[in-house]
């Protein structure tokens, strides 16, 4: 077992120890002269003394050097090098189980190569009539070549793998490698887990255990210092003008590990788009901007791509950029007056998630056609509809439309309204009310939710509506006189929201608080079931394949089309694109864009003892690693770095009781007296 | 004889921190003859010293029957003990003298022993005398059994002063004694031991007794300095810059061969040569001192 050192440059410092003999044979000379009787005899030899430099206080230089050598060489941290193989090995036939993870991480650049490397040379030590099998994962895991005697057949299925786009689950491997080996008879097997090690891989692993009585050795072969960068994310700003769309691209790249510059590069439909220069700074990250790109109407698959680094599967990031302007919302008007919906009006105007088409009716409602295209009915007042407009828009809440009604104005209600409408309640200025009772859990006052107070404490009403909700109906929040400020109720597929108010600034100063903008996204969206839309899913994500007629299938980037029912969960297993199609229609009813796991991006690596420390391991169970771990994990379990600096420590005192005692046995200075 | 003293805590450092010289004579001379197993007077004769009336209580046997009857009246005799040595202690003042590694200096020390010395004499009933010297002889006390105050008093005021290696005031000094009698000389003796030996031999040859006490630091024979320095002589300022490392056994060596010939050399003409070193205890120049006066006394 050979003396190794983990910081051998620290053994450089050696050269210290020069100074305390430098300082031992220096002649130290004091300033005061000694005061002696008579120099008489000393006159006769003195002329000696020149001649000879001697080292002073031999003992305690001794002590001085073996304390610096000691602290020199616990900062080394030595340790004695383990034999390369520990591998207990079972008499009678033996059983390898490689469990190789082929996760997206894995296609670090050279990882894979010492993966491969590292899952056959498991298997060189066995000999004819020994077994073995081959289990991979990511964040599933496969049985890829069951046990075998077939030793040859593992090699080829080693040899033919490649890594996989997916994140990585330890626990996945090792719960499938102690499936296989729990099936082996004889001998226990060995099991060998293959892989990079990083932290976002361990989730789970408490909950395995390894097999009872076999040995199962981790082998990292990650690097020891991974660099990475990523397109971490994408904002897309889309503005439809004439039948042509103007969109912006914001990209977000984040690096970890070291700084570096790259290229970003937007592409639209297989073309390039623009492309801006970008400086990574080291674990952070950088945003960059494309021009403006005109794209005609319709959806699209674009992606951000960097220079491709070590980790290339993460330098691009896929994204949707949806058909349209956005949810089409309507802003009703029935009072023709530009003054009272001005405020709405903007504010819906600059939504972006969710993005809404506004259109603006200020003649009564629009003809059922239009109507049935709209999501949302935002009205400034429900004044002057008429029977039939109140009998349509029932009719489009109740097919699932949605209605975000300000009755704060004059004018009568209906029966399918979550709240009657009572007498309008006039407030002075001086005392005008003010929001209280405000539900954070609701859905539309949620986002605020951590300072409901500040953000609505300040705005104040003077006119609106007493409004007597329904026993079905939320009051979602209150006027400070107790009356409900904001009612929400469903009716039929479709959900009303009536604010008491009118949103004008001649009810109240509430458009002029920085709230408004947020609160009137929130109640349309709430009103319309709008959920943010996803320009991107993960790999792993689940959801939900759209209602259709006929047959329906998901084509992903591999396969040509597996077959799904309308509701059913579809787990976007791989990055890509992804179309749910039917028998009836060439074009898809829905598509997801999915990139890798951010997750699989953090290639922090860890100890693989915290990995076994974490599984309920056997006893045996030990850790063979690449030299520069294997020997971390050696230097820590012999831990030599704390007996020499405890031995220096000793020494150190040592020294200073050395060094008392000389200066005790010294005659005073001067002498004379 | 059995005069050999029991320990004592006569610390010379201790005793040094009294201020009162007469004090620690007096400590020093109770504590030795405390520790005698027999009075070590030695003078036996009594001389009369002068008559007075007589007292109540007084000896019958003491009355002068003479006088009574010439006059009449009673008178006893006084007598004042005979004293049988004239005593005189050399104390070399010279600036060396004030060297001192530990609590007590060399002069300290020899003012110490001398008082100590003079109080033991005047027990004795001898004369005692004092001569403080360097270059030159700085006072001189002539022996009388009355002059142990004067004695003491200039002990007290004495600092060391001047140069000299303990015989540059040798002529004077012999020619300051008158009859014969013990010589005390208290010094450190850095002269060449045949330069010691021809002065004290002066005193010798005129009759006297001479004890050669050489008072010594310890320092002054282990030499423990280790750092270079520079050396200043205590008498001539004169500077030498040495490593005490190098030479320290040369040193050692050194001292030791002239002591060995200063004992050698005193030896020859019959002056007793002892070393006290200030760790000494005091009593033990009591003692040195006492068996030397024994046996001036046998031969006597």
């Amino acid at each position: 077992m050979p003396l190794a050192f983990l910081a051998p440059a620290f053994l450089l410092a050696l050269a210290a120890i020069v100074g305390p003999i430098v300082v031992h044979l220096r002649q130290r000379e004091r300033r005061e002269p000694v005061r002696f009787p008579s120099l008489m005899f000393l006159r006769a030899i003195a002329h000696r003394s020149i001649e000879r430099r001697r080292i002073t206080n031999p003992w305690l230089l001794l002590l001085r050097v073996l304390a610096l050598t000691a602290l020199v060489i616990a900062f080394s941290r030595p340790f004695l090098r383990s034999p390369p193989n520990r591998t207990v090995v079972a008499r009678g036939r033996r059983t390898v189980i490689v469990a190789l993870d082929r996760s997206m991480s894995m296609s670090y650049r050279g990882v894979w190569a010492r993966a491969r490397d590292s899952a056959l040379a498991a298997l060189t030590g066995l000999a004819a009539g020994d077994r073995a099998a081959l289990v991979t994962f990511d964040e599933g895991a496969a049985i890829a070549v069951p046990i075998t005697q077939d030793l040859a057949a593992v090699r080829r299925e080693i040899a033919a793998l490649a890594p996989g786009g997916r994140g990585t689950r330890l626990a996945s491997g090792l719960r499938a490698a102690r499936e296989v080996a729990a099936a082996v008879e004889g001998a226990p097997a060995e099991v060998v887990v293959i892989s990079d090690f990083h932290r976002s891989a361990l989730d789970g692993l408490e909950s395995v255990s390894s097999a009872p009585g076999g040995t199962l050795r981790m082998v990292a072969v990650g690097a020891a210092e991974p660099g990475n960068a990523r397109v971490a994310s994408v904002d897309v700003d889309r503005r439809d003008e004439a039948g042509k769309a103007r969109v912006s691209v914001v990209a977000t790249i984040a690096g970890a590990g070291v700084a570096h510059d790259t290229r970003a590069t937007l592409i639209v439909g297989n073309r390039p788009m623009g492309s801006v220069a970008a400086k990574i700074p080291r674990n952070g990250s950088v945003s960059v901007r494309f021009d403006p790109i005109i794209m005609p109407a319709g959806d699209a698959v674009a992606e951000v791509a960097i220079v491709p680094d070590d980790l290339a599967a993460d330098d691009t990031l896929r994204f949707a950029i949806p058909a349209g302007a956005g949810t089409p919302v309507l802003l009703l008007d029935p009072t023709a007056d530009p003054e009272q919906s001005l405020y709405l009006e903007r504010a819906l105007e600059i939504s972006k998630t969710p993005a809404f088409a506004v259109a603006v009716s200020r003649s009564g409602l629009p003809a059922a056609a239009q109507l049935a295209r709209t999501r949302v009915v935002v009205a400034t007042s429900l004044a002057g509809l008429g029977a039939g407009g109140f009998a349509a828009l029932e009719r489009f809440v109740a097919d699932g439309g949605g209605l975000v009604a300000m009755v704060g104005g004059p004018g009568a209600g209906a029966s399918w309204l979550p709240a009657s409408l009572g007498a309008a309640v006039e407030r002075d200025p001086s005392s005008a009310a003010h929001l209280s009772a405000l539900d954070g859990n609701h859905p539309i006052l949620e986002p605020f939710k951590d300072a409901l107070a500040t953000d609505f404490g300040s705005a104040r009403f003077f006119r609106y509506r007493d409004l007597k909700p329904d026993t079905a109906a939320a009051v979602v929040a209150r006027f400070d006189d107790g009356r409900p400020a904001i009612v929400e109720g469903r009716h039929g597929k479709g959900r009303v929201i009536l604010v008491a108010a009118s949103l004008d600034i001649r009810s109240g100063d509430l458009p002029l608080q920085p709230v408004f903008l947020p609160l009137v996204h929130r109640l349309v969206a709430q009103a319309g079931s709008l959920e943010a839309a996803r320009r991107w899913f993960d790999v792993g994500d689940a959801v939900a394949v759209p209602d259709a007629r006929g047959d329906l299938a998901v084509r992903g980037p591999t396969s040509k089309g597996t077959a799904v029912r309308s509701g059913e969960a579809f787990v976007l297993d791989g990055p890509g694109v992804f179309e749910a199609m039917t028998n009836l229609s060439a074009a898809p009813i829905a598509r997801w864009v999915v990139n890798p796991s951010p997750r699989e991006s953090d290639l922090t690596p860890v100890d693989p003892r915290e990995v076994l420390g974490q599984i309920r391991a056997p006893i045996d169970s030990t850790v063979r690693q690449p030299e520069a771990i294997a020997a971390t994990v050696d230097e820590r379990n012999q831990s030599w770095w704390m007996i020499l600096l405890a031995a220096a420590m000793l020494v150190l005192v040592l020294e200073t009781i050395q060094v008392v005692r000389i200066e005790k046995s010294r005659p005073r200075a001067g002498g004379a007296q | 004889m059995s005069t050999q003293p029991e320990p004592l805590v006569l610390d010379p450092v201790v005793l040094a921190r009294i201020g009162d010289l007469s004090l620690i004579a007096r400590t020093v001379v109770d504590g030795f003859m405390h520790g005698l197993h027999r009075a070590p007077r030695l003078g036996a004769s009594t001389e009369f010293a002068e008559h007075r009336p007589y007292q109540p209580g007084d000896d019958l046997r003491r009355i002068d029957w003479r006088v009574y009857g010439r006059t009449d009246r009673y008178f006893v005799k006084e007598y004042e003990a005979d004293t049988n040595a004239s005593v005189v202690i050399a104390v070399d003042v010279s600036r060396s003298m004030a060297f001192g590694s530990g609590g007590v200096t060399k002069f300290h020390y020899a003012r110490m022993v001398a008082a100590a010395l003079a109080w033991f004499s005047q027990r004795q009933g001898d004369r005692i005398g004092l001569v403080l010297y360097a270059d030159t002889v700085k006072s001189y006390i002539p022996p009388s059994t009355r002059h142990l105050s004067h004695i003491l008093h200039a002990l007290e005021r004495a600092e060391p002063e001047g140069t000299g290696g303990g015989i540059e005031s040798s002529d004077a000094i012999t020619a300051l004694l008158g009859r014969t009698g013990i010589t005390v000389f208290l010094s450190d003796w850095y002269s060449p031991p045949d330069f010691v030996r021809q002065a004290l031999g002066q005193v010798r040859v005129r009759g006297h007794d001479v004890i050669a006490w050489h008072v010594a630091d310890p320092a002054e024979r282990t030499f423990p300095y280790q750092d270079a320095a520079n050396f200043e002589d205590l008498e001539t300022g004169e500077r030498l810059s040495i490593v005490p490392e190098a030479l320290k056994t040369a040193y050692q060596k050194a001292v030791a061969t002239h002591r060995g010939a200063l004992s050698d050399e005193l030896a020859a003409v019959g002056v007793d040569y002892h070393l006290l070193e200030t760790s000494a205890p005091l009593d033990q120049a009591l003692f040195e001192y006492l068996r030397r006066r024994e046996a001036m006394a046998r031969v006597a």
